[in-house]
C-alpha cells in the first residue's frame, strides 16, 4: 500500500511524494522549510559543474551544493541542509565543503547535543551532535570547522516572504 | 500514472469562493485504490477545500473530479458514498453514541438487526465498544473524534476522508484503520505523520 503526502501551499501542490522522499529530497524551498528542520544558507551561484554548483555565501565563503532548483550562474539561491548532515571537525577529505563555525549555544538533549552556530555570517545554523563515544566536546564561544557533503546541501529557489 | 487506473482523480481542478481569487489553483492528483494520502500544508492553503469538493459539499469552479471511473461533479454528496470527518466533527448531542452511528443507516432504510451489527463493528474498530450508550458530552475529546470516525465509516464508504489531525487516534489504531480493506483513500490534513513545522 502506497503512502504519499501532498504538500500544499497557496492552493498548489508543491510536491507529492513518499514521506522519506519529501524529507530527503525536497524539490523547492517551501517543502524544504515546511517538512522537518533545515538550515538555510543564502548565496549566489558562481559556478556549475554537472549537478554540483559552487555558491558564494553572503560572507564570501564558497560552498558546494547539489543544484536542485537553481536558475544558473549569477542567480541567487538558498541552500538547504539538514542539521544531522553537518559534521563537526570533519576528517580531511570527508566533506566537500568545510567552513568555520562559532558555537553560540548548546542544548543538551540526551541522545544528541543541539548546537546553534554562526556559520557563513548567519547565527541560526543548527548542528546536531550525536552523543556518541568520543563526540566533539564544545563550549559556547568555541570556533570549530563544520562540513558537509555536496549532495546533502540542496541549492533551491529563493523563497519570497 | 495514467488516470484510467486512478481511483480518485482531480483533473485541472480550480476553486474560487468569491469568483475572483483561486484558493485551489490547478490541482492534478491521482490516487490509487487503497492508497493512504495525506495533505499537509499551512493554514488556508486549500486542503479542506479539496476534501469538501471531493465529498460534494463545495462545487468545483473548473475541472473535474473522477471517482472510480465516473465524473462526480454533478453527483450530490449523499450519492457519492464518501465518508468524511469534518474539521469540527459534529455529533448529535441529544443522541447516544449508538444512536449517532445508527442514524445514517436508518436514513438508508437498513434493517434493525443489520444496523446493530454494523454499529457494533465500527465501534469496536475505534476501540469504543463499551461506550455505545453514552452521550457525546460524556466522552473525552479524543473519544468523540473516534465516534465521528466510526460514523463516517458506518455506511461502508468508497473513500474515507478525515480533516485535521488524528491526534486523538493513537498510532496503532491509525494503522489498523489504514489496513482496513474496505476503505479506499484517506486524506489526513495537517497530521503529524512526518515531522512538520508550519511557519
Ligand atoms: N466557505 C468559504 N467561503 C469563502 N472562503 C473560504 C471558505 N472556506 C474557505 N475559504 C478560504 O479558502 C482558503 C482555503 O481554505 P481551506 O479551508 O481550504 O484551508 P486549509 O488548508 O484547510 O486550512 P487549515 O489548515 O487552516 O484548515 C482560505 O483562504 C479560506 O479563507
Ligand atoms: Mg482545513
Amino acid at each position: 500500500m502506497s503512502n504519499r503526502i501532498a504538500v500544499f501551499n497557496d492552493g498548489v501542490i508543491q510536491q507529492l511524494a513518499a514521506p522519506d522522499t519529501l524529507y530527503e529530497a525536497p524539490e523547492n524551498a517551501f517543502v524544504a522549510q515546511f517538512i522537518g528542520e533545515n538550515n538555510t544558507l543564502y548565496g549566489k551561484v558562481i559556478g556549475l559543474d554537472g549537478d554540483i554548483c559552487t555558491v558564494e555565501a553572503e560572507n564570501g565563503d564558497k560552498l558546494k551544493a547539489l543544484g536542485v532548483n537553481i536558475q544558473g550562474v549569477g542567480f541567487d539561491t538558498m541552500i538547504s541542509l539538514r542539521p544531522e548532515r553537518v559534521e563537526v571537525n570533519p576528517e580531511s577529505g570527508q566533506c566537500s565543503s568545510t567552513v568555520t563555525g562559532k558555537v553560540e549555544e548548546l542544548i543538551y538533549l540526551g541522545d544528541h547535543i543541539r548546537s546553534r552556530m554562526n556559520v557563513c555570517g548567519q547565527d541560526d545554523f543548527i548542528v546536531k551532535i550525536p552523543n556518541s563515544a568520543n563526540h566533539a566536546q564544545l563550549s559556547p564561544g568555541d570556533t570549530v570547522k563544520v562540513g558537509w557533503k555536496a549532495e546533502d546541501a540542496r541549492a533551491l529557489d529563493v523563497l519570497v516572504s | 500514472m495514467s488516470s484510467s487506473e486512478a481511483y480518485v482523480s482531480f483533473q485541472g481542478v480550480q476553486k474560487s469562493y468569491d469568483g475572483e481569487t483561486l484558493v485551489v489553483k490547478d490541482l492534478n492528483l491521482d490516487t490509487q485504490r487503497g492508497e493512504f494520502l495525506t495533505m499537509l500544508g499551512p493554514s488556508g492553503s486549500g486542503k479542506s477545500t479539496c476534501l469538501m469538493m471531493l465529498a460534494g459539499f463545495e462545487t468545483v469552479t473548473h475541472g473535474e473530479i473522477i471517482l472510480d471511473g465516473t465524473s462526480i461533479n454533478n453527483v450530490p454528496p449523499h450519492k457519492r458514498n464518501i465518508g468524511m470527518v469534518f474539521q469540527n466533527y459534529a455529533l448529535f448531542p441529544h443522541m447516544t453514541v449508538n444512536e449517532n452511528l445508527a442514524f445514517p443507516l436508518q436514513v438508508r432504510k437498513m434493517s434493525k438487526s443489520d444496523i446493530e451489527d454494523r454499529v457494533k463493528n465500527v465501534l469496536d474498530m475505534v476501540q469504543l465498544g463499551s461506550f455505545g450508550s453514552r452521550r457525546p458530552m460524556q466522552l473525552s475529546g479524543g473519544q468523540q473524534q473516534r465516534v465521528a470516525v466510526a460514523r463516517s465509516l458506518v455506511c461502508d464508504p468508497k473513500a474515507f476522508m478525515m480533516d485535521e489531525p488524528l491526534g486523538a487516534l493513537d498510532k496503532q489504531l491509525r494503522e489498523q484503520m489504514q489496513y482496513e480493506k474496505k476503505i479506499s483513500i484517506r486524506c489526513w490534513c495537517n497530521n503529524s505523520l512526518c515531522d512538520s513545522r508550519s511557519k
